[in-house]
């Protein structure tokens, strides 16, 4: 069953488009107002107890997607439901209960905890202050919490300048598993972290996965690390989804472009040395995205058509759905790291 | 070309070593990796080369020579010359080395004839020349642009730019592509592969990614608490690795196949409260009673007194 | 915070200056217990000792004036020591009224963003276009003098600037993952504000408590000068100053410059450490 589900959720940003400004256009004084779609049309659902990669490169609209997810950001469009049904027609005390039951980990594990506040006060503040422990039972439940992300006891006084980097990602994951959420977004939650804490953390996500209870949606631009941890792997370029499919399926059989480039770039631990060939072009700019389909400037395999009509999202086969206009032979087999 | 003797570098006020007596050579063409977990030292050592340490910190001891001159001996005037010049910087963050004020042509030409008698146009082109080489498009427009106006990953390639600019003979990068996607990671290595082939350039590539090096690097130092632990040409390093924490560390990134990762317990060492004999030891899976009592040697590349065998 | 404070060890000269200035403070509120005199208490008080310079013995007991006496005979330094415990009670009263007041609405302006910033922010920019004494001059005006009404002039005339900080403060903290996760959390508003924002954004309120501190010290001074401030019986520093000064043209100097030098302590000291403080919080502008 899905517990979560985005449909075609829009988010556009835009500048120079106030009331003044708007005022100005119309005595053509004004600046031209800027818009920028950083999440374009994404479907996506999350099925209980998966967990579910997003990839991208920076500026793709990762964190936007995550934030919409999560209620942390209004959509311009599109819907989000919770267990079936749209969070905006809810009432608000089942909004709020809902909204509760989607919590975020972030990725600056610096930033993401409140200087001022003890590792205690940070587990318990939302739990005691939604009444979901008694005060008298705070003790156990903090002791349970710390347990369950792997911290020492007395590490419960300590404040965040006083703890490791992946210490305070343990807190940071504790204070969402700490109000019993249902979906937990993890964005870049172990982008900052050494590679022996990165491995310290995967191994406690992997750990809390298993005992379930939770979905997840795991945002991160490291591809190796999302083939570790995820079920399925959701691929977003310039805003557009455009590749979604079990892992395995997208490693052994990616069917855009994009992806196939992501893999072969994406460096690999054990890999020969080899000479870097990259995919020609950059980024493009989000706020003047190519027309049709938005990798064409990039795409070895583009065509007129691909330059003027958007590819829609198709299903390429079981559950893998891909946003290109063609079928392209793979070119070498996708083993990876040979 | 560039050759570091025992080099040790500390806190001066505490005495506290962040570099604790690393040695190496670098070849003309070398790429060498040098990969360390956050506060192991690599960027410290990486300043120490060219004086760009911060206040407090000092070079206490060792031997530093590049092309045959002894640059700790040196005087600063002519150490600021040698870099940008003969001797390039990039950092992670780009806008260490741009000025905000001024457009990217402003700064590049600047950079040119401060090394180079030419002419502006001379310099002007050499830029132009230089950005369309490490992918910013129409880069006669971009030169009158100002860092702000690009992107991170485009500022990064301005900052490589730079550092091409005058042909030197060693390019230090220190994280130079952590903040950028991969596809424009792989574009900039790509650029520098060709740079270090075509004009034997030199080039020491900090990092912590361990995966990165395995496909760029002809050479790998791995650092822990300051000192270099083990250092082995990059085929037989990545094969085989000798030292626990290089194996520890290979094992801790997730690569296809596996479902855990190794647990590599604990965080590294205070530098100003180290263990007694190997810094390594709290963490170690192969630890003994000797390596609590006595400081490893360098056995083969590793410094370790129980290294891993090399199954041949 | 704690670190700007430590750093006040090593700047010997502010750290002299909090010394003067606690001096004072505890000074003022000894008051009734160092003072000499009571010079509110016209039993006391002798009317032939009028405009006596400093050293002179008094006329009946055992006293000796040491900085003279004013045109009422009262005891020029137990007047000053009164003075200054007028002056600081109204002074502080003020700037923690305006602290709490200004911190709040920053606070909430910068949290709610929209319309709420909007309306508060342009009041805030109102009221900081006109120079600080002509606000506070507008509600003695308006209000009437008085202890109580030059209270509500310092802080109409000094939330401002608190509001001000705290709203730049605050932006700074909202843009932090952690407000984002206590977001998330659900936690109530109110919550957020206090438990969140506020302990992360006090230092650089503390610094504006100090300037304005000092800056309140003045308008008060200033006000009472122009006759709008405390009663003519208990007169503040400023007040001491402004009948000093009406006796300079009678050669009797020690009235004017004695309350002048206290009030010119008390202001430079609260500068001086204020600014260190300042500095250490932002090492950019040392
Ligand atoms: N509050 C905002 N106002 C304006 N533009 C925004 C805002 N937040 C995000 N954007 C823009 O939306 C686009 C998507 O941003 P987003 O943060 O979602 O990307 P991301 O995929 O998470 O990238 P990264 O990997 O760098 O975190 C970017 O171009 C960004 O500049
Ligand atoms: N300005 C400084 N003053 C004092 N100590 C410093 C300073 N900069 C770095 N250090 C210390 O020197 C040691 C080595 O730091 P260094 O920056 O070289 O590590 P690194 O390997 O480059 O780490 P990272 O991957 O985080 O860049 C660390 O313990 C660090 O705390
Ligand atoms: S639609 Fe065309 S441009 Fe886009 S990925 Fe497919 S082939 Fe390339
Ligand atoms: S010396 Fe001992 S503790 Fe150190 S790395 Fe070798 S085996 Fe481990
Ligand atoms: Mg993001
Ligand atoms: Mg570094």
């Amino acid at each position: 069953m899905s517990v979560l589900e985005l449909t075609e959720i829009r988010r556009v940003f835009s500048r120079h488009d106030g009331a003044l400004d708007r005022a100005m256009n119309r005595v053509g004084l004004g600046r031209k107002p800027q818009h920028l779609v950083a999440v374009d049309d994404v479907s996506l659902t999350l099925q209980q107890g998966e967990m579910l990669g997003i990839v991208g490169e920076s500026g793709c609209g990762k964190s936007t997607l995550g934030r919409i997810a999560a209620q942390l950001l209004p959509a311009s469009g599109g819907t989000v439901r919770w267990q079936g049904q749209p969070i905006a027609d809810m009432a608000p005390r089942d909004a709020r209960a809902a909204r509760r039951a989607i919590q975020m980990v972030f990725q600056n594990p610096y930033a993401s905890l409140n200087p001022a506040m003890s590792v205690a006060q940070t587990i318990l503040e939302a739990p005691l202050a939604h009444g979901l422990i008694r005060r008298r039972d705070s003790a156990a439940f903090l002791a349970q919490m710390l347990d369950k992300v792997g911290l020492a006891p007395d590490l419960a006084d300590r404040r965040p300048h006083a703890l490791s980097g992946g210490q305070r990602q343990r807190v940071g994951i504790a204070r969402a598993l700490a109000v019993s959420p249902e979906v937990v977004i993890f964005d870049e939650a172990v982008a900052a972290l050494d590679v022996s804490v990165q491995a310290q953390i995967l191994n406690l996500l992997v750990d809390l996965k298993a005992q379930g209870g939770f979905a997840s949606m795991f945002i991160s631009h490291d591809l190796n690390v999302v083939r570790f941890i995820s079920d399925r792997i959701a691929i977003l370029y310039l805003g557009r989804l455009v590749e979604i499919a079990d892992r395995d399926t997208i490693f052994a059989r990616a069917h855009h472009p994009y992806t196939r480039a992501l893999l072969a770039e994406a460096p690999q631990l054990g890999g020969a040395k080899r000479r870097f060939t990259a995919l020609k072009g950059e980024l493009p700019s989000p706020l003047n995205p190519p027309s049709g389909c938005h990798f064409h400037p990039r795409c070895p395999h583009a065509t007129d058509l691909c330059r003027s009509t958007r590819p829609a999202l198709r299903d390429v086969g079981a559950g893998h759905r891909s946003a290109c206009h063609y079928d392209l032979p793979q070119v070498a087999p996708q083993t990876q790291g040979a | 070309m560039l050759s570091v003797e025992n080099l040790v570098t500390s806190i001066a006020a505490k005495g506290t070593p962040v570099v604790r007596g690393v040695s190496f050579d670098v070849q003309p063409g070398q790429i060498l990796g040098v990969v360390g977990e956050s506060g192991s030292g690599k960027s410290m050592m990486a300043y120490s080369l060219i004086d760009l340490l911060p206040r407090g910190i000092a070079i206490a001891g060792g031997r530093v020579t590049f092309d045959g001159q002894d640059l700790t001996a040196m005087p600063v005037a002519q150490l600021r010359r040698l870099r940008g010049d003969r001797i390039a910087m990039i950092f992670q963050d780009p806008m260490v080395a741009l000025n905000p004020v001024l457009t990217i042509g402003e700064q590049m030409i600047e950079a040119v004839l401060a090394h180079r008698r030419v002419s502006r146009q001379a310099a002007r082109a050499r830029c132009v020349e230089v950005l369309a080489r490490v992918g910013i498009p129409s880069p006669e427009e971009r030169m009158g642009a100002y860092p702000h106006e690009f992107s991170g990953g485009m500022r990064q390639r301005v900052v490589i730019a730079i550092a091409f600019l005058n042909d030197p003979a060693l390019i230090v990068a220190d994280e130079a592509t952590t903040a950028l996607d991969v596809t424009i990671q792989s574009q900039i290595i790509a650029e520098i592969q060709s740079l270090a082939a075509e004009t034997g350039t030199a080039i020491l590539w900090i990092t912590h990614d361990l995966s990165l090096l395995s496909g760029f690097a002809d050479h790998v130092m791995v650092m822990y608490a300051g000192q270099v632990v083990e250092t082995a040409p990059a085929e037989r390093i990545f094969a085989a690795p000798r030292h626990p924490y290089t194996a520890a560390l290979m094992e801790a990134v997730p690569v296809p196949g596996r479902t855990r990762l190794a647990n590599l317990p604990g965080v590294p060492p205070a530098l100003d409260a180290l263990p007694k004999g190997c810094a390594f030891a709290p963490r170690c899976p192969r630890v003994q009673p000797l390596c609590r009592e006595q400081a490893p040697p360098v056995i083969q590349g590793a410094r370790c007194h129980f290294p891993l065998e090399v199954t041949p | 915070m704690r670190n700007a404070i430590l750093s006040l060890r090593r700047a010997p000269f502010a750290l002299f200056c909090l010394a003067l200035f606690l001096l004072i403070v505890v000074a003022a509120l000894l008051a009734p217990w160092i003072a000499p005199q009571d010079p509110y208490d016209n039993a006391v008080v002798d009317f032939f000792d009028s405009n006596l310079p400093p050293g002179s013995p008094a006329g009946m007991g055992g006293l000796t004036y040491w900085l003279g006496t004013d045109a009422l005979g009262r005891d020029l330094w137990s007047a000053i020591l009164y003075g200054l415990r007028i002056t600081l009670t109204v002074a502080a009263t003020a700037s923690v009224l305006a602290l709490v007041i200004g911190v709040l609405a920053g606070l909430v302006s910068a949290y709610a963003g929209g319309w709420v910033d909007a309306v508060i922010m342009r009041l805030v920019d109102i009221l900081l276009g006109f120079p600080t004494i002509l606000v506070a001059l507008t509600i003695m005006a308006l209000a009437g003098a008085g202890t109580g009404n030059l209270i509500l002039a310092l802080v109409v005339a000094q939330w401002p600037y608190y509001a001000r900080t705290a709203r730049s403060a605050a932006l700074v903290e909202i843009g932090q993952d952690y407000i984002e996760a206590a977001r998330c959390l659900e936690l109530p508003h109110w919550r957020i504000i206090l438990h969140h924002l506020l302990p992360n954004s006090i230092s650089p309120i503390m610094v504006v408590l100090t300037l304005q501190l000092a800056h309140a010290v003045a308008i008060e001074a200033s006000l009472s000068f122009l006759g709008l401030g405390t009663s003519i019986e208990r007169p503040s520093l400023g007040l001491l100053i402004a009948n000093g000064s009406r006796e300079i043209l009678s050669g009797h100097t020690w009235a004017l410059i004695y309350p002048g030098l206290a009030l010119a302590m008390l202001i430079f000291t609260v500068n001086v450490f204020g600014d260190r403080i300042r500095r250490a919080l932002n090492p950019q502008e040392a």
